[in-house]
């Protein structure tokens, strides 16, 4: 049976008196589905994204972790079971060299030094920094901070993750980056929770599933080609369709079928001209 | 004549030390009134430095950037040259506050340059700095504000309580309001979401539609191949060509420049990599290509 790690249940979120920003969304998520929540400017997701890591409270409703309510009892437990990769590639550099930083959360757990070198080591390769241990935060661009932050986590062997925007401060480069490393993790380990509230619509299309928020509402909660299947419907809401999708569903109109696994600008070039 | 020509160019970060780096090496080329240039390359390639020579902020170590009747240089020779042939003293050669009211400067991120308590001071301060009354400042900064659609609602709130694309638009009035005549921008968009963005991309339009010269650097290929007339491309310090966008999309030393090529022109790139059996190379519309992929299924 399929294992709920996150439930929303009936959540509702205003500052005082202010119309609601979150009204009574409730969704749930299962074990190692990776899911996108996407809307526009002003849809609720920066505001979910703060509630789902306890920087506010919900005025109503309630979120529950792996089984376990979110409040101020439970939220230290809590912790251990979520990390968090912020939007700001800067605010989040603890340490003072790559190699320190991935190394921050291990600290507190009672772990040798040789055994901790070994983890630091085993996890920015995994990231793709095992060559930058020694440089500073000043030397590394926005995207390899992240990548940083990101192993980090992954080294403290979290249930899930949640990516608050974390790479709406990126070039296109270390979007990408971010968005084929979220793979491969997938990949490599497939009990691995990933939320990821973005507003990059080619990760969502790639994602399992995407949650659409609009003015604090769930518009929609369904897999990828369903969500963004009718381009007048998302524009109506301010969101963009993928490139693969619209071209997609260009060629559909002419009566031209392209299979629904093909998912990158690659395959669906190969898939046309083979 | 050129608005502004960069003439053999260089720059060198801290001249003295022995692992001096040139951030900007013989570079040559000139820029219309009215253009809408993208600047691009890889970090690092001497965009940023470039730009910041435009009013006085860097000054070339060798050549001269000409802006409108302004030369910018730290060229001692230059320096001597042009107060023997053009007759001009070396501190009119130092004198840039009239050029920087000329040349309008948005850095990365100029929300976080916002300090004062209301938005209306913000955009205020700009105009008092450059000696307008109080009163005529103040016209300035409604007239800005209007352009860049906050209305007078926002005026006496904190430029703290408003939203991330907001910010940015009250940043981009407090420099409009001076009203240059060049205004350039350093990765205007980042940040944004795809709503905030389309927002400060259409208000640089507008801008560029009364007749400014806008110059913008950027890493995004959507804002190059949409909004601008030309693109000049930047390498290693050095200036590689200036082109049409679909010109630079369409050639085949683009990876040289690492730059991320927008959707529409990989998949034109893949397409011709497979082999697809038809001419693509002119076609720039989805709509063409989509026809020409029609005609291969017999549609």
């Amino acid at each position: 049976m399929e294992q709920e790690v996150i439930k929303v249940e009936n959540l509702s979120f205003s500052y005082e008196k202010e119309k609601k920003i979150l009204n009574n969304v409730s969704f749930s998520i299962n074990k190692g589905e990776y899911v996108t929540l996407i809307g526009h400017n002003g849809s609720g997701k920066s505001t979910l994204a703060k509630l789902l890591s306890y920087i506010l409270e919900p005025n109503k409703g309630k979120i529950y972790i792996d089984n376990e309510e979110l409040n101020e009892k439970n939220i230290k437990n809590i912790r251990n079971k979520i990390g968090i990769v912020f939007q700001n590639p800067d605010n989040q550099f603890i340490g003072s060299t790559v190699e320190d930083d991935i190394a921050f959360g291990l600290e507190n757990r009672n772990i040798k030094q040789e055994e901790m070198k070994k983890i630091v080591k085993e996890y920015s390769k995994k990231v793709g920094m095992e060559n930058y241990l020694t440089k500073e935060p000043e030397e590394l661009s926005g995207g390899q901070k992240q990548r940083v932050a990101i192993a980090g986590i992954l080294a403290l062997n979290l249930k899930i993750m949640i990516f608050d925007e974390a790479t709406s401060m990126l070039d296109p480069e270390g979007v990408e980056e971010i968005r084929n490393l979220i793979l491969r993790m997938k990949k490599e380990n497939p009990d691995l929770t990933v939320i990821s509230i973005t507003h990059d619509i080619e990760e969502a299309y790639l994602s399992d599933r995407v949650i659409v928020l609009n003015e604090g509402k769930i518009y929609k909660n369904d897999i990828p080609s369903k969500v963004f299947e009718n381009e007048e419907e998302m524009k109506k809401i301010n969101l963009d369709i993928p490139f693969v999708l619209k071209i997609k569903n260009k060629l559909k109109t002419k009566g031209i079928e392209i299979d629904e696994n093909i998912k990158t600008i690659e395959e669906l070039a190969k898939y046309i001209c083979l | 004549m050129s608005l502004i020509s960069f003439n053999n160019i260089s720059f060198i970060y801290n001249k003295k030390d022995p692992n001096h780096y040139d951030a900007l090496k013989e570079v040559t080329f000139s820029i219309e009134k009215g253009d809408f240039i993208a600047l691009v390359g890889h970090t690092g390639s001497g965009k940023s430095t470039l730009v910041q020579t435009l009013n006085g902020l860097l000054l070339p170590t060798s050549g001269y950037t000409k802006v409108l009747d302004y030369y910018v240089t730290g060229d001692k020779e230059i320096i001597k040259r042009l107060k023997k042939e053009k007759n001009i003293k070396k501190r009119e050669l130092k004198r840039f506050s009239h050029l920087r009211k000329e040349v309008g400067m948005v850095f990365q991120f100029p929300e976080y340059q916002l300090f004062s308590d209301t938005i209306i001071k913000d955009v205020m301060f700009g105009p008092l700095n450059f000696g307008l009354s109080e009163e005529e400042a103040k016209k300035r900064a409604i007239e800005a504000l209007d352009e860049v659609g906050i209305d007078y609602t926002y005026y006496e709130k904190s430029p703290f309580e408003i939203s991330g694309g907001e910010k940015r638009r009250v940043a981009i009035a407090g420099i409009i309001a001076s009203s240059p005549s060049i205004l350039v921008l350093d990765e205007p968009t980042v940040g944004l979401d795809p709503n905030g963005k389309k927002e400060i991309l259409s208000l640089i339009k507008k801008i560029h539609e009364k007749g400014t010269t806008i110059i913008i650097v950027t890493h995004d290929m959507d804002v190059v191949m949409e909004y601008a007339s030309k693109v000049v491309v930047l390498k290693d310090s050095r200036f590689i060509k200036m082109v049409t966008p679909s010109e630079l999309f369409n050639s085949k030393d683009l990876s040289n420049f690492s730059l991320e090529i927008p959707s529409f022109y990989k998949f034109k790139r893949y397409l011709a990599d497979f082999g697809f059996n038809k001419d693509i190379t002119n076609i720039n519309t989805i709509d063409e290509l989509v026809d020409k992929i029609g005609e291969k299924y017999g549609k």
